[in-house]
């Protein structure tokens, strides 16, 4: 049997999502978790198997009327590019459906299982065909149920009022990308008289006002500088597994949009370059600055999906850039670089939100300042969340390093490669904030990480904290091996892109050397003559302290580090941007040197939320007070304005 | 300008609209009602005669007797029923709401002038006017007033008017149309008179500028 007979799978596992969903509607309150877990697998690997069998070539199924009666064609149109999202998502998928049944425990009281699993089983199928449409009406229909239904997970938790809030605020922000996205759908289709994507493509110049539009529209639903404040509230307050699912792949989904509908089209114009490498460069640096501050461990892993969003774009940038001004190597490195980050965030993003769950499910807290000391007692969860963070902060030789090095070396082509002064400028000031990112991601790892693994525990619950179940673990497990496979494979995956980039670019080609085994090697040696080293030495030097006194003697608990100490330094550096500030309350008669209480307070002003969206809200909120005083409640009145516009009406429809 | 006779029989029926603009008793209001729909029924016969469409004269008939028959009883009883005979009028003086009506027949000969004639002959330009000022004339019945009786009586009068518009400006609606208007008609009457005893039920009164609790 050829290994391109298994096409049909990919229909095939839109057929068990199906099956899943009535499923869950009809006994969804009392079927366990665990069989539907198992639909879900299921489900994903059929359509991991079917992605894998149709790479690259892809396949048409359809059209099968089945929207308003056959008047929108609906079928499901794989290439490349749509494969490669696929494939992302059934790996996401994979893991998610093995985490789940031992995770929703922890919400046992709270938590409807029939919603929750409607919702999933809507949530991943829509997500699904969203990368196989290619026109726009069932594009728009299967965006939309995306939204919905991950609005409805968000919420999972109903007695909780920040979910509530979170829920609200997240589905604001889609109700504004996906009016925004239709506008310029409409506007495209005036122009083109058509809905499909292939025929957009073909357009030039007319179809840049349009397509701003509709990027704007993606960009929010990506959570970039400014318009990321959905994903703190909705990442933190979704489940684990959804968060996972909803940083891993759906935020991506609007990335697809950009490289399908933007960087797939003619219409490729530096101003638009412009604006997604500022957009992408202020949300990587926004992003990464906001995770020093934050000591909810979902919420920075939140900020740092849009420092990763910023950086996504920021390549889509420059790819558009190397397309307007024909320069080869920078489009394609960009290209290259842009996928390879998103495959690599989409595998190692759910990884951290599936262990920081993980933390949550066995210490019950996701306070950085109530947990620590979590090593000993979760040491897989621990290696997982160590190995992620060690992915996201991009050090070498770990995948994280390779897609950042692609961004580096679009950025140094640039430098060197472009004609105009002001796009080199502009290359090398990117490098320099970039490296900085860097460097500021690892800070913030290190502070998770510290805070929540290392030293000891701060409160009775993380000293009671436990391991996960098996299954639990290997969901973990396997988006560790996909890494790794990244890691060791990353030149012939920057290869592999070649089919997606047929149709991006007129040509593929990547002169940047990803050294990934040799630095394996390079690294690997002075780490295994560390250890022989140790080893000879033996154990009679070492002596033994308890963790993090340093050099006090035994501290008590409420005197340890936490996050605010290690927020202090970086916020007051950046204090502009971050408006951290702590206010301390000392009591007592005398308070010099015998205070009774001292009250330490840390408190942020968020920058966009107060200067740029209260604004907005509050006009909204004053408008609609001066509106309501025309509703004055006498018939007599309401029926004023009835004949008023019926006369205004006349007049304004009939000529003198 | 010289006023066909036809013409004449459509000022009489604004007239008599505006006439209902300038009574306080809801009784005297109700047979200048009945009378007004009467002349409507006669102008309907006179088109009828002239545009040589008997069918007109059954139209004329059937109009006749629910508008000027039934409807006028029909809310006289409720009167009875429900009590409040008289209405001191909102917003401007009863005795000021006639001279408005007056004024606004002017202004509705402007935008007469302004809307496209459809058919030339009958009515024509000044028909489009007197039929333009029975709705504004039921819409100031309706804001001047406050029992709810006199709410019905100026809704049936500005259906009245665009009835009438729709007689002179047009070659008529089709016959079937016209009946099914009736007939709505009809049952719209029907439902005010239920409602108006609930109201009455409920508020002990039927004055609707007291009736002020439909806001936020």
């Amino acid at each position: 049997m050829h290994i391109a007979d298994l096409k049909p799978l990919v229909p095939l596992s839109f057929g068990l999502f199906g099956s899943g969903t009535v499923v869950s509607i009809f006994w969804g309150h009392r079927s366990n978790n665990t069989f539907l877990s198992g639909v879900l697998f299921a489900s994903c690997l059929t359509l991991l198997i079917g992605v894998l069998s149709s790479w690259p070539q892809g396949f048409v199924n359809g059209p099968y009327p089945i929207f308003l009666g056959g008047l929108v064609p609906f079928a499901q149109h794989a290439d490349a590019l749509s494969l490669f999202f696929l494939f992302i998502l059934s790996l996401v998928g994979l893991s998610i459906a093995l985490f789940s049944p031992s995770y929703l425990e922890h919400f046992k009281e709270h938590f409807h299982p029939g919603i929750y699993w409607f919702s999933l089983f809507v949530f991943v199928a829509s997500m699904a065909q969203v990368f196989l449409c290619a026109d726009a009406i069932s594009f728009i229909i299967f965006w939309e149920l995306m939204s919905l239904s991950s609005a409805a997970l968000v919420i999972t938790n109903r007695a909780s009022h920040t979910a509530k809030k979170a829920t609200i605020i997240y589905l604001g922000a889609t109700r504004v990308s996906t009016t925004l996205m239709f506008c310029g759908f409409l506007w495209l289709h005036a122009l083109t008289n058509s809905w499909s994507f292939a025929d957009w493509s073909t357009m030039r110049g007319a179809g840049l006002l349009p397509l701003s539009i509709i990027f704007a529209g993606f960009c929010i639903k990506a959570g970039t500088w400014p318009f990321h404040l959905w994903l703190p509230y909705a990442h933190t307050e979704a489940p684990a597994p959804i968060s996972a699912l909803m940083s891993g792949v759906m935020v991506k989904v609007a990335i697809y949009g950009m490289i399908r509908l933007i960087l797939m089209s003619n219409t490729a114009s530096v101003s638009l370059a412009l604006v997604a490498i500022a957009l992408g460069a202020i949300s990587a640096f926004w992003g990464i600055l906001f995770t020093q501050v934050e000591g909810d461990i979902k919420r920075l892993l939140a900020y740092s999906t849009v420092e990763n969003i910023g950086l996504i774009v920021l390549s889509i940038g420059l790819v558009l850039l190397g397309k307007s001004t024909n320069v080869v190597a920078i489009s394609s490195i960009g290209l290259a670089g842009c996928l390879f980050h998103v495959l690599n965030h989409g595998l190692y993003k759910p990884l951290l939100f599936l262990s920081a769950g993980a933390v949550d499910w066995g210490a019950h807290s996701r306070d950085l300042a109530k947990l620590g000391g979590l090593q000993r007692l979760m040491p897989w969860t621990a290696a997982s969340f160590f190995f992620g963070s060690l992915a996201i902060c991009s050090l070498p030789p770990l995948n994280g390093f390779a897609s950042k090095w692609l961004i580096y070396q679009g950025l140094f082509s640039l430098s060197v490669g472009s004609n105009s002064i002001s796009d080199r400028t502009m290359a090398i000031a990117l490098i320099a904030l970039l490296s900085m990112i860097g460097a500021m991601s690892v800070a913030s790892f290190t502070k998770v990480f510290g805070l929540c693994f290392l030293g000891t525990p701060r409160t009775p619950q993380a000293s009671h904290a436990k391991e996960m179940p098996l299954a639990a673990l290997i969901s973990q497990h396997i988006l560790i091996a996909c890494c790794l496979v990244l890691t060791f494979g990353a030149g012939l995956i920057v290869d592999g892109f070649k089919p997606i980039a047929q149709g991006v670019l007129p040509k593929y080609d990547v002169p940047a050397m990803l050294p990934q085994p040799q630095l394996v090697v390079a690294l690997a040696i002075p780490l295994i003559l560390f250890y022989f080293v140790l080893i000879i030495r033996g154990r009679s030097n070492v002596k033994y302290f308890s963790t993090w006194e340093c050099g006090y003697g035994k501290l008590p608990l409420r005197s340890f580090i936490d996050a605010a100490s290690f927020t202090r330094p970086l916020a007051s550096l950046f204090g502009l941007v971050i408006q951290y500030r702590t206010e301390n309350q000392i009591q007592g008669r005398d308070r010099r040197h015998f205070p009774d209480t001292i009250d330490v307070k840390a408190h942020q002003v968020l920058w966009v939320e107060k200067f740029f969206y209260s604004p907005i809200l509050n006009a909204f909120d004053a408008l609609g007070k001066g509106l309501i005083k025309l509703q004055t409640g006498s018939i007599h009145i309401h029926l004023f304005y009835v004949f008023a516009t019926l006369i205004l009406l006349v007049l304004i429809g009939t000529q003198p | 300008m010289s006023l066909s006779s036809f013409d004449l029989l459509l000022s009489a029926i604004a007239i008599t609209a505006i006439m209902m603009l300038g009574t306080t008793n809801i009784g005297t209001n109700l047979r200048l009602y009945a009378l007004h729909s009467l002349l409507i029924a006669a102008a309907t016969a006179w088109l009828g005669q002239t545009r040589h469409e008997p069918a007109l004269f059954l139209v004329a008939a059937i109009f006749a007797l629910v508008k000027a028959g039934f409807v006028p009883w029909f809310l006289n009883s409720i009167i009875r029923q429900v009590g409040g005979h008289s209405d001191s009028g909102a917003f401007i003086p009863t005795a000021l709401s006639m001279p408005v009506g007056i004024a606004l027949l002017g202004a509705n000969n402007v935008l007469a002038q302004r809307l496209p004639t459809v058919i030339n002959g009958d009515g024509g330009n000044i028909g489009e006017t007197f039929a333009l000022s029975l709705i504004t004339t039921g819409m100031l019945l309706m804001l001047t007033r406050n029992i709810a009786v006199n709410q019905v009586i100026g809704f049936l009068v500005i259906e009245n008017g665009i009835y009438l518009f729709s007689q002179t400006q047009t070659q008529g609606m089709p016959m079937a149309l016209e009946m099914g208007i009736l007939l709505d008609l009809l049952v719209a009457v029907m439902i005010a008179g239920i409602l108006l005893f609930r109201i009455k039920k409920n508020f002990e009164h039927i004055d609707i500028s007291k009736l002020t609790e439909l806001k936020d």
